[in-house]
């Protein structure tokens, strides 16, 4: 798959099971390597009408990805990086902050991560999320109010009924700290 | 026993993805092409607003489109045959186009004659949002049968665009679709947004839209 490709190290290798709920006897039939099978064909071209167009495809479709997988595969390489500069042995626990602007799952986010980084320092790692919910600040009074966005539809200054609110957070995508050993 | 040390990282989950992005951009500024990245839903009218654009911007701009999709090619032969470049970006599976597909995608293309580059990114409210294309801009579509209830939804979309163009304007009479209601519920997650309301059907609404690419390539590129 494309993503094995860009990370710095050594993803590959068949994990006993089937990983992301791809059946058994699907996965058993891919290559061993499937996880790099990162193909990127150089440019096919194609002619339609009097254009070409260039096709470029990133990966043979193994099973579906979702946007949890790139950002596994960020968090491990981040991690991973800290913690080879420290010379740790083991990572234990990352924690990050998320905010709830995002659409990240959590159980996805760990399933991605535990399979990513098998046979690696950061095996069996727990991800640790801190959700940062959506706050907003009043223009008119300053007060700044955390709202939940997917609930109440009038986004409103809780002080004085303001409407002219700015989202000052809610958007945070960030790796605050990982334990090791 | 070992010791547990915590180190402290503080850094961008998609700092690489990031750093890429800018690095596209700031190669695109020099070349002097425009690149916008548009994102929407399966089905809001991603390609019919593209192929309205480019028809608007002949002898304009030179124009090129990098095409997003799971597994086809449709969409970039729709674009090939107006004659516009087109590069077909066929993610197998991913839900979303980053810097890293994009840069090689621009690499396919002959920079040097080219003005503006649009991609059209997977069709999907959520992932697209979170990925750094290196565009110079960000617009949305949302369409009228979609509801305006979305930016409750996707609040990180509504944030991240430059524009938003509310799409099939033509069938608000045979909706609930609240123009109103929406367009404050989309200013709250981003004030600074520019909203247009077009129909590609018709055409209504589309020269707005251009003048407004028009005014950000000016702007942009100088």
């Amino acid at each position: 798959m494309y993503f094995a490709n860009r990370l710095g190290y050594d993803v590959h290798g068949r994990v006993p099971g089937s990983p992301f709920g791809v059946p058994e006897s699907a996965w058993s039939a891919l290559p061993a390597n499937t996880i790099s099978l990162a193909k990127y064909n150089d440019a096919a071209d194609k002619v339609s009408g009097r254009s070409r167009i260039g096709i470029i495809t990133f990966q043979e479709q193994v099973f579906g990805e979702m946007h949890e997988l790139a950002v596994t595969e960020s968090i491990l390489k981040v991690a991973l990086r800290h913690a080879n500069e420290a010379k740790a042995e083991k990572i234990i626990r990352i924690h990050l902050r998320i905010g709830c602007l995002s659409d990240v799952s959590d159980e996805w986010l760990q399933r991605y991560f535990d399979f990513l980084s098998k046979d690696s320092i950061a095996e069996k790692a727990e991800l640790s999320i801190e959700h940062v919910p959506a706050v907003f600040c009043c223009g008119d009074c300053g007060e700044s109010f955390p709202f939940n966005l997917r609930e109440m539809s009038n986004i409103q200054c809780p002080q004085c009924k303001g409407s002219k609110v700015t989202l000052i957070s809610g958007r945070e995508y960030f790796i605050k700290d990982i334990e090791v050993m | 026993m070992q010791e547990v040390n915590v180190i402290e990282v503080k850094e961008e989950i998609l700092a690489d993805n990031d750093k890429r992005a800018a690095d596209v951009r700031e190669r695109l500024h020099k070349q002097g092409v425009f690149m916008l990245n548009i994102m929407a839903s399966p089905g809001s009218g991603k390609t019919s607003l593209i192929l309205q654009t480019l028809r608007s911007l002949k002898g304009h701009s030179r124009a090129a489109v990098i095409e997003g999709d799971i597994d086809s090619s449709v969409d970039a032969e729709k674009v090939a045959k107006e004659e516009i470049p087109a590069i077909q970006l066929r993610t197998g599976g991913a839900c979303h186009l980053d810097a890293f597909m994009i840069e090689k995608a621009l690499n396919e293309l002959d920079i040097d004659k080219l003005d503006l580059v649009i991609i059209e990114n997977i069709g999907n409210l959520v992932c697209p949002a979170e990925f750094d294309t290196g565009a110079a801009r960000n617009a949305m579509i949302l369409s009228v049968p979609e509801g305006d209830d979305k930016p409750l939804k996707y609040p990180l979309m509504f944030s991240v665009c430059d524009a938003l163009v509310v799409n099939k304007i033509d069938y608000l009479g045979l909706s609930d679709f609240n123009m109103q209601v929406f367009r404050e519920r989309v200013r709250k997650l981003n004030p600074k947004i520019s909203i247009f309301e077009v129909s590609c059907k018709t055409g209504e609404g589309i020269p707005d839209w251009v003048e407004w690419l028009k005014e950000q390539m000016a702007a942009k590129i100088g």
